[in-house]
């Protein structure tokens, strides 16, 4: 998705303004002129500046660029899918490993994913690719490293 | 000298050289892998080490992060994703080359000139640690405040062909560095009641975000064939590197030194001096015109700085038990651990350890040249991998590599969230390398500038009245002011130039 | 379709592990895996405490106790990340001291009340230090001159703005009648850039525990003045107390405690309390607190309880006097 100069100028000069709200209430330092709204206001002040000139760049060029171009990927399908993929197996695994667990989260992810971008017919590979890939990762970082990850419905079968 | 033989021969025993065998392996794999850093190494490695006998503990991180920040190159040469902050100044640039083909030169002149830097950094440390951790210890908040800002001043020569984009870019990075408890009121910012954002937004999930899952996404939406990367002659790493480094010497030395001096200075570390040098080698060339379209020039700078840098980063850590950067921070738990307190007393009271870590950084610098031979060469075997199968992969290592950092799916969160933000931003012409030199130095920046204030009582002219600060705060602004100035003249030849 | 046949089959097979795993009878603590929450990061003083703790618990208890680190938020994130914890025993942390100043500023709403206590592993008393190139070397001549300077002459630092030191080094200016806005605080991201910055001539003291000062002290960088602990310490028998520098009443130090989220069962704490207190009595333990110059100190689960509580409410008074408090 592709937005004229001029649109995203405007996001900015909102989201500066939306900055300079949020850092309304924050408390001075003893005294001092200035504190912890400072730094984000300078930010917002730089960022909104930045959004003027956008916008300035953008309405030149309107006549060429419009508002907003859809990517190529946007008018197919199956590219769409995939892009909402991704975003659905990352979201599914916040969600849902610290209750299946890594091994059962990660390998449904992987398998999943894997089907939807390679299509069904390879799924005896992506079993195991899903599988080993998960299998290797918990044996050397759960394992050998101690980082934490999750049991989940698995804990009692924890080695 | 005797001190120095029986600092080899505690080097020199078949455990621990099984050690560093095993840990070179070990960073070679953790830099290689997107969404794992050689912080995160470093990191992994304390319980592991926990109960080793000090020189083979010591010997595992000094060799596994060495590997780490080389390792990072190769990702980033090869998908565009960097595999440590510490390459990714110039990820761009790399993966041009190796989509003209050039993968395999890339490879060799990065893995040649970081074994160049790392030793170059081992023989400042052997050598100079008390006088260089003596000069850093000079250095109080006005000074890094101008560091920070030099750092920044090199996003402008990185930027793209729309520079307020590049601005913008970098204030975003600044901003999500803003995210979490402010350092001087102790209030917290944009945490919207969450206990989890107090911790603020971590650099690495923040890196990962925006690099790896913004090209896994790119990737998968792809509706074109896939870019086909031309092989070389395979199996010959190391041609045509030595005309390179031999053309580029000049560059070798100054991105060791520069790589080194940052490194030392407590708090900058690898990440920032190779962005430095990166900047510098441009801002110096002859042909800064071919930065960024595949040029091999500045690759040999920054990866010569970023392996010297962690040499570097060793001095005040070990003289003074002052942090070079985050990975020093931890070795410095791990020194106390192992009961070699830092400070110039370890060099008194225990010398045969402490020198069996330099003898370790130069035999870990030594050893990269085989390791990484077949780490370049199994890693483009990468290329042939099918991307439907290697995406998914990446991202889970992904998901493993922000969860390990601070053992919650928190970070894994805000990996997918800058994701997102990355592919839009990049989708609309923002330049994604900005943002993350902002957010590497958003926070020495604020803290630099807010405790310099509160110091100075609030009066600016305090920011040059220390004299390395002067230099510093000098040096910064003309280099400010230098575009204007030129752009000025250029526009008096040429009445049309509108950039 | 094929798919939704293999969707299926996996879900069958997630089902029948859950199955599997349903709690089987309980059988006595621990019967898996420990955690043990580090609220700080990989490396740290605290980190170290808590490694040593778990190794020396896996022998005591028999089972395998792994270390966490949830870093962030000034301490924050990782005391909510125990407090809210399942108190069932499988997962213990490191409280710090920190959560006896983090509510009185407004970050959290958690006190000493939300944790089940095990015990007190270890106290270190806070400190008074200058660069050596500091005309004033003494712990006496220092505060003449603050009292004898304008406001502002002087800086302090040590920690975050609201830390722990920053409170010792209040507290001391209030006990010898100086108002601490006299002293403007330079906040740091902890003793060690602190005392860095001192030496550079950045701030003119710094309050953190002297322990943490050693490899400098050590290079001849920095003079410890005094220590704000009751008594001497054996890694700096030559500087004094504060009250034998001073005569100021006040007293400060940094605490460690082994605790869980309240409301753990009877039967854990009391297998706990004993095996925690074994490990505090190991030789390993002594080794490493020796070797760093951390100061031991063991208070028993009550006791504990009660020394927080108390120190809660003196913490409470001065940031409320010293303006730190919301």
């Amino acid at each position: 998705m592709k937005f004229n100069d001029a649109v995203s100028g405007v996001f900015f000069i909102l989201f500066a303004l939306l900055l300079f709200y949020l850092t309304s209430d924050y408390p001075g330092l003893y005294g001092q002129a200035y504190g912890p709204d400072l730094f984000p206001r300078l930010i917002a002040a730089l960022m909104g500046l930045s959004g003027v000139v956008l916008v300035f760049k953008g309405a030149r060029e309107w006549s060429v660029i419009p508002g907003v171009t859809m990517a190529d990927w946007m008018r197919s399908p199956r590219h769409v899918g995939n892009f909402f993929a991704v975003l659905l197996a990352l979201v599914l695994y916040i969600l849902l490993s610290d209750w299946l667990g890594f091994i059962i989260t990660g390998s449904a992810v992987l398998f999943g994913l894997m089907i939807r971008l390679r299509g069904p017919a390879y799924w005896k590979s992506s079993i195991l690719i899903a599988l080993l890939t998960v299998v290797v990762i918990q044996f050397f970082f759960g394992q050998m490293l101690r980082v934490p990850l999750p049991w989940g419905l698995l804990e009692n079968y924890a080695w | 000298m005797d001190i120095m033989l029986q600092a080899i021969g505690l080097v020199f025993d078949p455990q621990v050289l099984l050690v560093i065998l095993f840990s070179g392996a070990f960073g070679m794999f953790m830099g290689a892998i997107p969404g794992l850093s050689a912080t995160m190494a470093t990191a992994l490695l304390v319980p592991v080490t926990f109960f080793m006998p000090p020189v083979p503990a010591l010997a595992s991180i000094v060799t596994a992060t060495a590997m780490a920040i080389f390792a990072g190159d190769l990702p980033g040469a090869l998908l565009r994703i960097p595999g440590t902050p510490a390459s990714a100044a110039y990820t761009d640039e790399a993966y041009a080359m190796t989509r003209k083909g050039q993968a395999e030169l890339v490879l060799g002149v990065g893995l040649c000139s970081a074994v160049i830097g790392g030793l170059f950094g081992a023989l400042v440390l052997t050598f100079t640690a008390p006088a260089l951790a003596e000069f850093a210890l000079k250095f109080s908040s006005f000074e890094y405040f101008w560091l920070a800002c030099l750092g920044l001043t090199s996003a402008a020569f990185i930027s793209t062909d729309v520079p307020v984009k590049g601005v913008i870019s970098l204030m975003i990075g600044l901003l999500i560095a803003t995210v979490g408890i402010d350092p001087t009121a102790g209030h917290p910012r944009f945490t919207f009641g969450s206990v989890e954002l107090m911790g603020g937004v971590n650099f690495i999930p923040a890196m990962i975000g925006m690099f790896a899952v913004a090209e896994v996404l790119r990737s998968v939406t792809s509706t074109a064939e896939p870019v086909k990367v031309k092989f070389g002659h395979f199996g010959n790493v190391f041609r045509g590197v030595g005309g390179v480094l031999l053309r580029y010497k000049k560059n070798l030395l100054r991105g060791s030194v520069i790589g080194t001096l940052v490194g030392a200075l407590p708090g900058a570390g690898s990440d920032i001096a190779a962005w430095i040098s990166y900047a510098v080698s441009k801002k110096f060339s002859k042909e800064p015109e071919k930065f960024g379209t595949g040029h091999v020039e500045g690759i040999v700078d920054a990866g010569a700085s970023n392996n010297a840098g962690l040499g570097g980063t060793w001095v005040p850590a070990l003289v003074f038990g002052i942090p070079g950067d985050s990975i020093t921070a931890i070795v410095i738990g791990v020194l106390y651990v192992k009961g070699m307190n830092p400070g110039p007393t370890v060099f008194l009271e225990q010398p045969e350890l402490i020198y069996s870590v330099f003898v370790t950084f130069f035999l870990a610098n030594l050893f990269m040249i085989p390791l990484g031979y077949v780490a370049i060469k199994s890693s483009t075997q990468l290329l042939r991998v099918p991307r439907n199968v290697l995406m998914p992969i990446i991202l889970m290592f992904c998901i493993v590599g922000t969860f390990a950092i601070n053992n919650t799916v928190f970070g894994v969160g805000i990996m997918v969230v800058l994701g997102l933000v990355a592919y839009v931003m990049e989708e609309n012409g923002f330049p994604i390398a900005p943002a993350i030199l902002g957010l590497v130095l958003g926070g020495l920046l604020e803290r630099s500038f807010m405790t310099s204030m509160i110091k100075a009582d609030g009066n600016l002219l305090a920011f040059f009245e220390r004299p390395i600060a002067a230099v510093l705060g000098i040096i910064t602004v003309m280099i400010w002011f230098s575009p204007l100035v030129l752009r000025m003249r250029r526009k008096g030849a040429s009445p049309a130039g509108d950039v | 379709m094929k798919r939704r046949a293999i969707l299926k089959s996996a879900a069958m097979a997630v089902a029948a592990f859950a199955a599997f795993g349903a709690p089987e009878a309980r059988a006595e603590w621990p019967e898996r895996p420990i955690t043990l929450i580090v609220p700080w990061g990989a490396g740290g003083g605290t980190d170290a405490v808590g490694r040593i703790f778990a190794n020396l618990l896996e022998q005591e208890l028999g089972t395998p106790v792994n270390v966490v680190n949830r870093t962030g938020g000034s301490g924050v994130v990782g005391h909510s990340a125990i407090a809210s914890a399942k108190p069932d025993g499988y997962t213990l942390g490191v409280v710090t001291v920190e959560i006896a100043m983090m509510h009185w500023v407004g970050l959290t709403d958690l006190s000493y009340e939300d944790y089940t206590v095990i015990g007190q592993v270890n106290f270190d008393a806070g400190g008074l230090m200058v660069s050596t190139d500091s005309p004033y070397q003494t712990a006496a001549d220092l505060i003449a001159a603050i009292k004898a300077e304008p406001d502002g002459t002087f800086k302090a630092s040590g920690t975050g703005q609201g830390g722990i030191w920053h409170l010792g080094g209040a507290g001391w200016l209030l006990s010898e009648g100086v108002d601490p806005a006299k002293v403007p605080w330079v906040p740091s991201e902890g003793s060690a850039p602190a005392l860095k910055d001192m030496v550079a001539g950045g701030v003119d003291y710094v309050t953190s525990s002297l322990a943490e000062g050693r490899a400098l002290i050590e290079a001849g960088k920095v003079t410890p003045l005094a220590n704000m602990g009751e008594e001497r310490l054996d890694i700096f028998p030559d500087v004094p107390t504060l009250k034998e520098a001073t005569g100021s009443d006040w007293t400060i130090g940094v605490w460690r405690v082994i605790g869980g989220p309240k409301g753990m069962p009877d039967e854990v704490v009391n297998k706990l309390v004993p095996a925690l207190e074994k490990a505090y009595n190991s030789p390993e333990y002594k080794e490493f607190m020796d070797g760093r110059g951390f100061g031991m100190q063991w208070r028993p689960s009550t006791e504990a309880y009660e020394f927080m509580k108390v120190n809660d409410e003196s913490f409470g008074e001065v940031m409320k006097k010293a303006g730190l408090a919301k």
